[in-house]
């Protein structure tokens, strides 16, 4: 049983750099909590106040319902994996995993059959012998993770570790954490800048910007029902349209861009903000034949074909709009579309900034998120 | 044949393959100058080994004799029956005790510089370390002698190794430090985590990683202390006298004794030389640590 708790808690640099501002999240046992967020959102911080590495300005840290934020890093029982890895280079691979037992006295004897277990777990046992040197960045990983979990801790943090292997190695890797977080059923955080690495991983995902914690949520409802603008700009890849304009009774007008749609009644009565955000993801866009009051004219400006998709560029003065079609749809640059923006797919946001709030729809569980992502 | 034609030719067999007029001219040019840099630099040693087997009356002959016409150890054994064992002890208690101390005291030192930029002492502290090795060494030896003096700690072990530790401590907290900056924070981090606190992951991780810039720091320091001239003539008279004070003392104004001279540098050179040869491999690797970021 292992949950983690922040409560309200600060971290300061200084007078005027704000690194993590008032984060609360609650970790439960067994769960694998992804932070996700851009560079410089405090994700590595808040992890590093978890481990202990780094001190709160403010707030509480709480393992297991009890207040940590004086227990030293060494008496946490929480293992942490490095985006750099940080074997010890002077140790072989054995000497590396058997590190943290030493500290706790464990018996020789057991030291070596804990050590052969976690290899074999990982499927290292003929590196055993070598040094870190002369270990590819994938066994590398694997060592790190081996540290890691030679010693049964509380709970796994992970600071970026597949930031620094090839795209084939990180998604193998992706799944292997996931695999053993499952097979040991131990509390994980998994810190990372990648969208897609979060989505996949994690059981809620925790996306972070400016030291705060923006959504805290299952991957498909961040995905579907982003929190706010920000939320829906950074998650999704390619990310969301985003216009900005106005309403005028109940039509949506881009400024600039010369786009003007319909929106939906559901969402138009709880806007306040003026100006504010029309949200549409480039996969719910549709290329139509004839016009209606969600349609608007444009040009294709780019094609990339994908394989089993092409994402259109569309040019609206400036504004990068893009749509996902088919493969068979023949088009090159300068024809001109028929856009659709299908009113059950929109959302507003009510602002333009990054923090503005998603409306939520009157009745929002006509898009429950389960019927929607199983009928894709 | 002339010299160009016949190292064409010697080239040319060497490498299975022609070889240009060019090619020959630079080959003579390098050896040429090698050649005359070699017996600039190994001359003097040759010179010294040489006179060092002489009796003291063919030292002084003329023409000079290139090797001893009579071969003798006499210089080594009359030096080291004479002074000259009191001194070399002197110099391996001072050299080692003043080498520890600055170790054990600029090494963590280095290490909190590397860790904390700019929080110890404040900006200025750094620089005034680093700036006690700038002065020249003969600015404070009259205030330091009064104040030793008045200690009464003249010519004894203990203040020759303090007076070291001046020149000593700032060169082994600016080496350290940049050793340790070369050590990643996240292999510590890793070992504070893994269960280990600071003080044990210092000793278990940072330590052994810097050993070579350790290795290379000591051998500095202690060559310096080995070699001191300056501060052991003024400060030492018998007791604590060091070996590089007493080579003066054996140019007499009757006669000179450069036979026991030689012998003694030759005693004081051998330490220098079997160690750095010894410790060649750790030595480069600490030379060149942080030269190239792997």
């Amino acid at each position: 049983m292992t949950t983690i708790e922040l409560d309200t808690v600060r971290k300061a640099f200084g007078d005027d750099i704000v690194a993590v501002d008032d984060v609360s999240l609650t970790i439960e046992d067994g769960e694998l909590v992804v932070l996700v967020g851009p560079s410089g959102s405090g994700k590595s911080t808040t992890l590093r106040m978890i481990a202990g590495l780094e001190t709160p300005t403010s707030g509480d840290i709480l393992i297991d319902g009890i207040r940590v934020n004086d227990v030293q890093p060494q008496n946490r029982d929480i293992a942490m994996v490095f985006q750099s890895f940080a074997l010890y280079p002077h140790r072989t691979v054995r000497n590396n995993i058997s590190f943290p037992l030493e500290a706790r006295d464990v018996p020789d004897d057991e030291i070596d059959s804990r050590v052969e277990e976690a290899a074999s777990m990982l499927d290292i046992v003929e590196l055993l012998d070598r040094k870190p040197a002369n270990l590819s960045g994938g066994q590398q990983q694997r060592v790190a993770l081996g540290r890691a979990l030679v010693r049964d801790p509380q709970a796994f943090l992970m600071d970026e570790p597949l930031a620094n292997l090839d795209a084939k190695l990180r998604k193998e890797m992706r799944t292997e954490v996931v695999r053993l977080q499952q097979q040991l059923d131990v509390t994980m955080i998994h810190v990372t800048h990648n969208q897609e690495e979060a989505m996949t991983m994690g059981d809620r995902v925790a996306v972070m910007n400016n030291g705060r914690v923006q959504q805290l949520a299952p991957p498909k409802t961040v995905y579907r029902r982003p929190a706010n603008r920000f939320v829906a700009g950074f998650i999704g890849s390619p990310s969301m349209n985003l216009l900005t304009g106005s309403l005028v009774d109940g039509t949506f007008h881009a400024d600039p861009g010369g786009v003007s749609v319909r929106v939906p009644d559901a969402l138009v009565s709880d806007a306040t903000a003026d100006p504010l955000t029309l949200g549409i993801r480039p996969e719910s866009v549709q290329i139509v034949d004839s016009p209606d009051e969600y349609t608007f004219e444009a040009t294709v400006d780019v094609v990339e074909l994908m394989g089993n998709v092409q994402i259109v560029h569309v040019s609206l003065d400036g504004t990068e709009f893009l749509a996902e079609v088919g493969p068979d749809l023949e088009l090159s640059n300068g024809d001109p579309l028929l856009v659709r923006l299908p009113p059950e797919k929109i959302d507003l946001f009510d602002g333009v900034a990054p923090e503005s709030r998603r409306i939520e729809r009157r009745i929002e569980h006509n898009r429950a998120v389960g019927d929607q992502v199983a009928s894709e | 044949m002339s010299v160009v034609e016949w190292t064409r030719y010697r080239l040319a067999g060497a490498i299975d393959e022609p070889v240009s007029l060019r090619g020959a001219l630079r080959t003579i040019g390098v050896t040429s100058l090698v050649s005359v840099v070699l017996v600039g630099t190994l001359f003097p040693l040759y010179w010294t080994v040489n006179t060092s087997f002489k009796p003291a009356a063919e030292t002084q002959t003329f023409p000079p004799t290139f090797t001893p016409e009579t071969f003798t150890i006499a210089p080594y054994i009359e030096l080291l029956t004479g002074q000259g064992s009191a001194v070399l002890t002197n110099s391996v208690v001072v050299s080692v005790g003043a080498t520890v101390l600055a170790m054990v005291i600029g090494v963590p030192a280095g290490y909190a510089y590397a860790r904390n930029p700019g929080k110890i002492g404040g900006k200025h502290l750094a620089f005034w370390i680093l700036s006690l090795r700038m002065f020249p060494p003969i600015a404070p030896i009259l205030p330091l002698f009064f104040m030793f003096r008045r200690l009464n700690m003249i010519d004894t072990y203990p203040v020759m190794m303090i007076l070291y530790l001046t020149f000593n401590v700032p060169l082994v907290v600016w080496l350290m430090r940049s050793f340790f900056q070369d050590i990643p924070q996240a292999v510590e981090e890793a070992a504070i985590m893994d269960g280990y606190s600071r003080l044990e992951a210092f000793f278990k991780v940072s330590l052994p990683l810097v050993s070579p810039g350790i290795v290379t720091t000591t051998l500095l320091v202690w060559i310096f202390s080995w070699n001191e001239f300056q501060f052991a003539l003024v400060f030492t008279r018998n007791a604590a006298q060091t070996y590089p004070v007493i080579i003066p003392s054996l140019v007499g104004g009757h006669a000179t004794l450069w036979n026991q001279v030689a012998a003694l540098s030759i005693i004081a050179m051998i330490p220098i030389i079997a160690i750095s040869v010894l410790m060649q491999k750790r030595l480069v690797r600490g030379l060149t640590l942080g030269a190239v970021k792997g």
